[in-house]
């Protein structure tokens, strides 16, 4: 079992209800600096709960009771997530989330990227649009959108939408990155995109992805976790002795 | 089945049809009995225009007074409800359920229930209460009626503000949170634009409903031929309640006419707030939306 020590994410002995039913229970793993942790399960095992607790972001749904210890590396320095002091918004500004249906705001494409930064960040004016301009560029959407910045987000497609909410959470610099099925609605070349943007940022941002594609998983994860009913069933790492062998048993016994 | 959806679409095209020919009927209507009056004469009188405008000489004979009584009085009643209507919606619909929120909720739709009399009764009441201790010269006037109305439309705006916000999706709530959004930035920046269009439908009949009742503002001020009140706790006309003595009080046929021709300014200041609150709306979401 690792220490946790100097893990980016830390969870030990999670466990999360939902009006006194168990989502999550009992999981402990650690999320390692340049490692990308992809989470594996059926649909309703609790993957997306277990990503949630890490920003504290299930405390928005009502009946919701959260045990367990979850610890994550900021500024170099490891901080309690559910500690009384731990100010929720500090935490969720430092530990960005994309969700899994792209949520943009009903506003132009530009303030959907700008308006984050200069409330969460203080950022504004030109040194906002420089970050603006390379975090769409990282993520494959400036030369579609430099001329339309202006325009509604919400007249791109279903694939550009969710880079763009990529790149909005990407413009927070977050410390660590929570991505629930990120590709789950888009379309292949998006999909492809987002794939090596994520290759590209893993050994230096430490990421936690919750995905159902087999495909993808192989080609993300340094590190499987298999969640099944809530629980921790199992565990795949790239770097384990016969790793193709066991990812192939991992997954057919996730579904 | 394919003739009870044809009865089902017939009955849903006159239901729809119904309101647009009552409308309608009702302009002509109006405007039939009162076209004829309308000119400066039936708002100033035999005062010249400016001078009844800035106030240099009194308008006896004109509605002048009343068309400023009554946009004083939704002013008043607006500044009183919009704002804590706001605030009221936004903590029914955004702060968690508890004992409190459920007396609240209780409360406005009791007052959302409550004839306007009694808001009418309820004001006097307090300026009797008021005489007897701590302000022994205080009387009914523009102020106490504000009040009152605005008390009268605050379940209106609640309710809009409180429906507008609880129909957004839940994930533009989570989305905020998941950037690392405040509460407070949440509602400001998120959910209360993306509200605005029902929030604003909830602006629009208070506006509505703070010009046409009549009820409240007899027992808290307005008087006939009080002319333009010099100040807060001043008397002061109305138009709803010179429409009401004009018609229960005409003593020859063009005064009759001349209280249609009131109802026909009342219905177009109330269209012009209606569309000074779209176009304020619409500025605001453009402004929203582009930054």
């Amino acid at each position: 079992m690792e220490t946790g020590m100097n893990a980016a994410i830390s969870i030990r002995d999670l466990t999360v209800s939902f009006q006194g039913k168990p989502a999550v229970s009992e999981v402990s793993f650690d999320v390692m600096p340049g490692e990308l942790t992809v989470v594996v399960g059926r649909s309703g095992s609790g993957k997306s709960t277990l990503l949630r607790a890490v920003n504290r972001l299930n405390e928005c749904f009502e009946g919701c009771e959260t045990d367990g210890r979850v610890a994550v590396r900021l500024a170099g320095k490891t901080l309690d997530a559910y500690a009384p002091g731990t100010d929720p918004e500090r935490l969720r500004s430092r530990v960005g989330m994309v969700f899994q249906t792209p949520n943009v705001l009903p506003i132009s494409i530009e303030r959907n990227l700008l308006l984050p930064q200069k409330l969460v960040r203080g950022v504004d004016g030109a040194g906002a649009r420089d970050i603006m301009e390379r975090v769409l560029d990282d993520v494959g959407l400036l030369d579609e959108v430099k001329d339309r910045l202006r325009q509604p987000a919400a007249t791109l497609s279903g694939g550009q939408q969710q880079r763009l909410c990529l790149a909005r959470t990407m413009a927070l610099e977050p410390e660590i990155l929570l991505l629930d099925e990120p590709t789950a609605s888009v379309d292949y070349r998006s999909s492809e995109h987002i794939e090596r943007l994520l290759l590209r940022l893993a050994p230096t941002l430490p990421m936690l992805v919750v995905s159902h594609s087999l495909g993808q998983t192989r080609a993300l994860a340094d590190r499987v976790i298999l969640i099944r009913e809530g629980s921790l069933a199992g565990e795949w790492r790239r770097t384990s002795p016969d790793a193709d062998t066991a990812f192939d048993e991992l997954l057919s016994s996730a579904f | 089945m394919k003739a009870g959806y044809r009865l089902f679409t017939s009955f849903c095209w006159v239901s729809a049809l119904l309101p647009v020919a009552g409308v309608c009927g009702l302009i002509a209507f109006l405007l039939r009995q009162g076209w004829d009056v309308l000119g400066l004469k039936l708002f100033f009188g035999d005062t010249p225009p400016l001078d009844a405008i800035f106030g240099f000489a009194p308008v006896w004979d004109g509605i002048w007074p009343a068309c400023f009584g009554t946009l004083a009085v939704i002013a008043l009643a607006g500044l009183t409800a919009i704002p804590l209507g706001l605030f009221c919606g936004i903590h029914l619909s955004e702060f968690p359920r508890s004992r409190f929120t459920g007396l609240l909720d209780f409360c406005v739709n009791l007052l959302a229930g409550m004839p306007s009399i009694l808001m009418g009764l309820f004001g006097f009441a307090l300026i009797l209460f008021l005489r007897h201790t701590l302000m022994p010269n205080a009387s009914t006037g523009l102020l106490l009626s504000g009040f009152c109305m605005g008390l009268l439309i605050l379940p209106y705006m609640v309710k809009a503000t409180q429906s507008s916000l609880a129909g957004l999706p839940d994930d533009l709530r989570l989305m905020g949170a998941g950037l690392g959004f405040s509460k407070s930035q949440a509602i400001r920046h998120i959910l209360l634009p993306s509200a605005g269009r029902g929030i604003m439908g909830g602006v629009v009949l208070s506006i509505g409903r703070a010009a046409e009742d009549t009820a409240v503002i007899m027992l808290t001020g307005v008087v006939a031929n009080a002319g333009l009140p010099r100040g807060l706790f001043d008397n002061y006309e109305a138009l709803p309640f010179f429409i009401y003595t004009m018609a229960a009080e005409y003593q020859s046929p063009e005064e009759l006419q001349r209280g249609f021709g009131a109802a026909l300014v009342l219905l177009a200041l109330t269209t012009g707030l209606f569309l000074a609150a779209h176009g304020l709306h619409n500025a605001m979401e453009k402004r929203w939306k582009r930054g």
